[in-house]
């Protein structure tokens, strides 16, 4: 804790009541912005003085001390907050990271390191289908290769095997259930136009996934092909699914080519 | 039976068959007899006898950089008692419109007015100062100042109009965005421009709006 608390401090957030104990230079108080002191237009302040301070005899912002010690930016951001009076009671201190100010560890996380969870790619493809919504949430997750595969379990324990519960060949990771695995190969070579069979399978799971949710190629000409998509990624995962967990289940087995008008 | 038995077998039947589903249910209008589109008259109404209204809105101008707020006082009569504009700084639009409500409740309670209707229209910031909505994270300073006004002994009642009730509220917050100072600024009579909307409302103009819904 002593190690990060220059880290810790940067973040921490006060919510104004009187304003008496909140640090006007030094603490972190004004919504959106850092600390005051680094905005400072003169050479020489007083550094101990509280927000309370910074008030006229009238209880209004002292404006010419803001004016005097902050570019026009700065004094805006600070008159737009109601000013500190004992009615408010003391000063809160919260923490940056959360929307309810208590501190997470995950949150710290994110703020140390940036939000490197965050997925890229166009998300708005893959909400503003019209679908069910399980399915939606099941291209999410692999998408950011979330989805309980073996490969993923294997890491959390020993006596886990990573390998593909199908093939029993590869490990059986995102991209392997998908599409590497045979049984998922045969599906797709069934579903995929000829013409773009050599570009459909791609290594990354991210860009495989989103390739084939946007506007180009495949999904230009394909009709409904962003449904197809999305459909048979859920299926090869339920079938999966249902055949590890379900004694009676079948998966479907015998893939041929459907139906030729779709084509 | 042979087509029940090959479609359930074949895995790119079975993807066939949901997709062209999944299709079938989107190419439909959603709900189509649940949303009716509607016209309705909106325009400001004068308070009952006795009581005063109060209108009030905030404006917010390039992302927040410049806010104000502006508030009126009219009486059941429609006569205009008095104004207050005030800009208030970088906030974003609810913050400005907080602004406007408390500096309108502040400005009235101190005059002893009994009764008043105060209107916006913003509904999540009436929703936000009757209590009707959960913050997470602690109460918002202006929220719970608001709230203390409205404990006090006096009668007010909040009530939600559109845009188009709210025109001559709007017009001050915007006209605020040009003041120099920070201070509140009470003003005894209407600015000129803002006759014709006060007209309007005395006279009970009132203007379309399109509405959908919800049966």
């Amino acid at each position: 804790m002593v190690g990060i608390w220059n880290d810790f401090q940067r973040h921490v957030f006060w919510k104004i009541g009187d304003g008496k104990n909140t640090n006007f230079w030094l603490d972190n108080w004004v919504p959106n912005r850092s600390e005051l002191l680094p905005s400072a237009s003169q050479n020489f302040i007083d550094t101990t003085i509280s927000v309370r301070d910074v008030l006229n005899a009238e209880g209004d912002w002292n404006l010419s001390f803001l004016s005097e010690n902050f570019p026009t930016n700065i004094v805006n951001h600070v008159v737009a907050l109601p000013t500190p009076i004992d009615a408010d009671g003391p000063d809160v201190m919260g923490w940056e990271g959360t929307n309810t100010h208590q501190f997470t560890v995950q949150s710290a996380y994110r703020l140390q390191h940036g939000d490197i969870n965050a997925l890229e790619g166009e998300l708005n493809s893959l909400w503003d289908w019209k679908g069910p919504h399980p399915i939606q949430t099941f291209i999410w997750l692999a998408a950011q290769e979330r989805i309980l595969t073996n490969f993923r379990r294997s890491k959390w324990g020993v006596g886990i095997s990573p390998l593909c519960s199908r093939c029993g060949r590869e490990d059986e990771t995102t991209i392997h259930v998908l599409w590497d695995c045979a049984y998922a190969t045969q599906v797709w070579l069934r579903l995929v136009p000829s013409r773009f069979i050599t570009d459909f399978f791609t290594f990354h799971c991210r860009d495989w996934i989103f390739n084939n949710l946007g506007k180009r190629g495949i999904c230009a000409t394909t009709k409904n092909w962003k449904t197809i998509f999305m459909t048979s990624c859920w299926f090869l995962w339920t079938w999966r699914n249902k055949s590890i967990f379900e004694n009676d289940f079948h998966q479907p087995n015998k893939p041929c080519h459907g139906d030729p008008k779709l084509y | 039976m042979k087509m029940i038995f090959t479609s359930q077998t074949n895995p790119v039947m079975v993807i066939q068959n949901f997709t062209s589903q999944i299709d079938l249910c989107s190419t439909l209008p959603p709900h189509r007899n649940l949303q009716r589109k509607e016209t309705i008259y909106v325009g400001w109404d004068k308070p009952p006898e006795g009581w005063i209204k109060l209108n009030s809105d905030g404006a917010c101008k390039g992302c927040g950089e410049n806010s104000g707020c502006g508030d009126l006082f009219r009486s059941s009569d429609g006569r205009w008692l008095k104004g207050y504009i005030r800009k208030v700084g970088v906030c974003d639009a609810l913050h400005a419109e907080l602004w406007g409500m408390y500096l309108g409740l502040d400005m009235v309670w101190r005059d002893h007015i009994p009764q008043l209707i105060v209107e916006s229209d913003s509904k999540t910031l009436i929703d936000m100062v009757t209590g009707n909505c959960k913050f997470s994270g602690g109460i918002p300073t202006l929220v719970r100042r608001i709230r203390n006004l409205l404990a006090l002994d006096w009668h007010v009642q909040f009530r939600h109009t559109w845009r188009e009730g709210n025109r001559c509220a709007d017009w001050l917050a915007t006209f605020s965005l040009s003041l120099d100072s920070f201070a509140a600024t009470r003003l005894e009579y209407p600015p000129s421009e803002l006759h014709k909307f006060l007209f309007d409302d005395i006279s009970g103009t009132c203007f379309p709006k399109h509405v959908q819904l919800v049966v």
